[in-house]
């Protein structure tokens, strides 16, 4: 089944239809927002549009399709596989993966249990970020990152929405995979956000290669050291670090002798040696290679690539 | 009349008297039979329900995969009724569980010996699965489990008597029918 298929199946037969018609091109199709009583929102290609009831892709409103309250129902009973139950944990986090490595967010009343969040009734809103996996984006940076035969310590770093995950997860599945040249390496993946796999009932949506193992929903200083123990990774990926323990568990697995990359949350190389935790391994010079992403030029363009030094390896743009 | 005229007049009586009372005694076996096989449905029912949530409870598998599970394990009358349900869950036509089970109940579960009563009762399980909360959805297997086992004792109380009045009646109807009839 395709990606858009495994997209549509969680609409009810109405709102299927439309997005149906109205959606020329789901590549390019970045969100779909349902709330009830409300217009359904599209995010297409960075534009915000209404979907019509006609089944169009409109920027007025007032034929703009409205979600009803069974509709929204309905919508979380597909996308929770019929068996909400089976998400419990992940209704907790605020959202579910679906098949095809769509991430489906969801807000409603919160059900408290001794001050921490037990579960969510009255579901009202939804918000499915579709997965896009670009294989061969990191066709351009991976020669950065060797330093003879070995891939160096990276810390790929971007501003929210810039495409880090994306960049991440193809660099995972080249080097798992490896090529011609280089042979492909065990990688391990924490993948704390079930992002970089998108695994859906344990299988992973994204292609993350052949030597790569998943320890899904896992926290991340927890996963690298579970992993150092029962996987002996050559690399091991872990996206949007920034807590202590993170920063711990880093420390031990480059003591370890696995090979790092990672991803983090930043504006500039600056913004990042200021961090009170990451900046003391930038200046201990614990990464050897830093990327830098921005969307001046179109979302997840690398902007520039560092050394251990500080010094520019590649300007894009 | 001809004395080979009565003779063969007394034997299509008795021919005739002979079959209404079979058919009448097999009517009342018949039914005696699906007393003892409403019972030992209502007990494979409660099984189903049992497996279920013990799939939910421990492995918090999904429905339409646990249904599937259900239908491949299960070798009596619902095998049929697991196996389209979970089929047809697992092709996301965009019809609701409550909808895909009520339907099929109502198509498949016709054939079996639970009577319009229990049907409606198995109808009523679609609209208490799929739930937010395992501790829930466990709850509400368990109180539809019980629910069933009243019921069970109720109907295994009853059966012998009842089995026996209806193979009596049917007996003694096609009885009571051929003496009519002579």
């Amino acid at each position: 089944m395709s990606r858009r298929e495994d997209l549509l199946k969680i609409f009810p037969l109405g709102l299927r239809g439309l997005l149906k018609t109205a959606v020329e091109d789901f590549e390019e199709l970045q969100e779909i927002r349902l709330r009830v009583q409300a217009p359904v929102l599209l995010i297409y290609d960075n534009r915000e549009y209404f979907l019509s009831r006609s089944g169009r892709m409109d920027r007025k409103r007032d034929s703009a399709y409205i979600v009803s309250k069974e509709e929204m129902c309905e919508t979380l009973e597909y996308v929770g596989g019929y068996s909400l139950y089976a998400f419990e944990e992940e209704m907790k986090q605020g959202y579910i993966t679906i098949a095809g490595g769509h991430r489906v967010g969801i807000a409603g009343k919160v059900i408290l249990d001794g001050g921490r969040v037990r579960s969510m009734k009255n579901i009202s809103f939804i918000n499915i970020r579709l997965s896009h996996q670009k294989k061969g984006c990191a066709d351009r940076v991976l020669p950065y990152l060797w330093r003879g035969k070995s891939i160096c310590h990276t810390l790929i770093i971007s501003p929210p929405g810039c495409g880090k995950t994306t960049l991440l997860r193809d660099i995972i599945r080249q080097l798992s995979d490896g090529n011609a040249e280089r042979t492909g390496m065990q990688v391990g993946v924490v993948d704390e956000r079930s992002e970089i796999g998108a695994c859906y009932l344990g299988v992973p949506q994204n292609d993350l290669g052949i030597r790569t193992d998943i320890l899904d929903c896992c926290p991340k200083a927890e996963g690298m050291m579970m992993l150092i123990r029962s996987m002996a990774p050559d690399v091991i990926a872990v996206d949007e670090i920034g807590l202590s323990e993170d920063i711990a568990a880093i420390r031990y697995a480059i003591g370890c002798g696995c090979r790092l990359i990672a991803t983090v949350h930043g504006g500039s190389m600056d913004e990042i040696r200021q961090k009170p935790l990451l900046g003391d391994l930038v200046r201990q010079r614990t990464f050897e290679r830093y990327i830098m992403l921005g969307d001046a030029h179109g979302r997840g363009t690398v902007e520039e690539i560092y050394d251990e030094r500080g010094s520019s390896l590649y300007v894009g743009g | 009349m001809m004395r080979g005229d009565r003779r063969c007049m007394l034997a299509v009586k008795v021919i005739g008297g002979v079959l209404v009372m079979g058919a009448s005694s097999a009517i009342g076996w018949y039914e005696a039979e699906r007393i003892r096989q409403r019972t030992s449905e209502l007990r494979e029912l409660e099984q189903a329900l049992m497996m279920l949530k013990g799939d939910i409870r421990f492995a918090k598998t999904t429905l339409p995969e646990a249904i599937a599970r259900l239908a491949r394990y299960h070798e009596g009358s619902f095998a049929e009724f697991f196996r389209v349900v979970s089929a047809e869950l697992l092709e996301y036509s965009g019809v609701s569980l409550n909808e895909i089970w009520r339907q099929r109940t109502e198509e498949i579960l016709k054939g079996t010996a639970l009577n319009a009563k229990d049907r409606e009762f198995v109808a009523s399980l679609g609209d208490m699965l799929g739930v937010a909360d395992v501790q829930l959805q466990q709850n509400t297997l368990e109180l539809a489990a019980e629910r069933l086992s009243g019921e069970i004792a109720a109907a295994s109380e009853k059966e012998k008597d009842r089995m026996y009045l209806c193979r009596a009646l049917g007996v003694l109807g096609g009885v009571f029918l051929t003496v009519l009839l002579l």
